[in-house]
């Protein structure tokens, strides 16, 4: 993980104390649950109750995205030469190895386009993804998940809650 | 359209509830699958975590412009 990534989220997902102990940055979230009451008369109510709950800013923001998004590099190889050696392998499962002579195409334009017996064309495309997190960022943000727990409201701040 | 990326665990029966960050802070509400319980973000919270993701992306921006130089 590159010191950057520590950085932010030393600096915005944690606060330190003057001991320095870290404690996670927490923002507030609503919860929101409807239930149906059902009175002895017959008749029945819907009935929102509304809670608060705290969760570290942490698990919300998308941390693996700093590593990398998405790379993609498109290029092509013309083959000059083809050869091949002895191989060295033991067991002898593979007797000769092929070995290729390429150099990098230029650009492809349909009209100048021209290909000889000796040059054949190769496309190479490799793709990055995002790294995995460090395991033991992914061991706080799972303790951190596992821990959200419900908080009972403000009962004055919304005529529909019921504590 | 965004896709519901990240997990969070319902408060109340710990059911992943798939969520999107970004539809998250324009106020879309993302409900349980299992027990129906619905959460959100208050405005004031919105707020504080986009100043978080712009710092985060600046940071992204920058690193990978280091990475070219």
């Amino acid at each position: 993980m590159v010191s950057g990534q520590t950085r932010f989220l030393l600096d915005y997902c944690f606060t330190a104390d003057e001991k320095g102990t870290l404690t996670p940055v927490m923002v507030v979230m609503k919860l929101a649950k409807s239930n149906v009451i059902y009175r002895e008369d017959g008749t029945s109510e819907l009935k929102i109750r509304e809670m608060d709950f705290q969760m570290p800013l942490l698990c919300l923001l998308p941390i693996n995205s700093l590593a990398v998004d998405s790379v993609k590099i498109d290029f092509s190889l013309d083959v000059t030469s083809v050869s091949s050696y002895k191989a060295n392998t033991p067991g002898g499962a593979m007797r000769r190895k092929a070995a290729l002579n390429v150099r990098l195409a230029k650009t492809e334009n349909a009209n100048l386009k021209h290909q000889t017996q000796s040059e054949s064309h190769l496309k190479v495309t490799l793709t990055a993804a995002p790294l995995p997190l460090p395991k033991g960022i992914c061991t706080v943000i799972d303790l951190y998940t596992n821990a959200i727990q419900p908080l009972p409201g403000d009962a004055t701040n919304n005529n529909n809650n019921e504590e | 359209m965004d896709s519901l990326d990240k997990l969070i665990p319902c408060p109340i029966c710990r059911t992943p509830i798939p969520f999107n960050l970004e539809q998250l802070l324009r106020g879309t509400s993302f409900y349980c699958p299992q027990c129906g319980s619905r959460i959100s973000m208050p405005t004031g919270t919105s707020e504080k975590v986009r100043e978080a993701l712009e710092k985060l992306e600046n940071l992204r921006q920058n690193q990978g412009e280091n990475k070219i130089s």
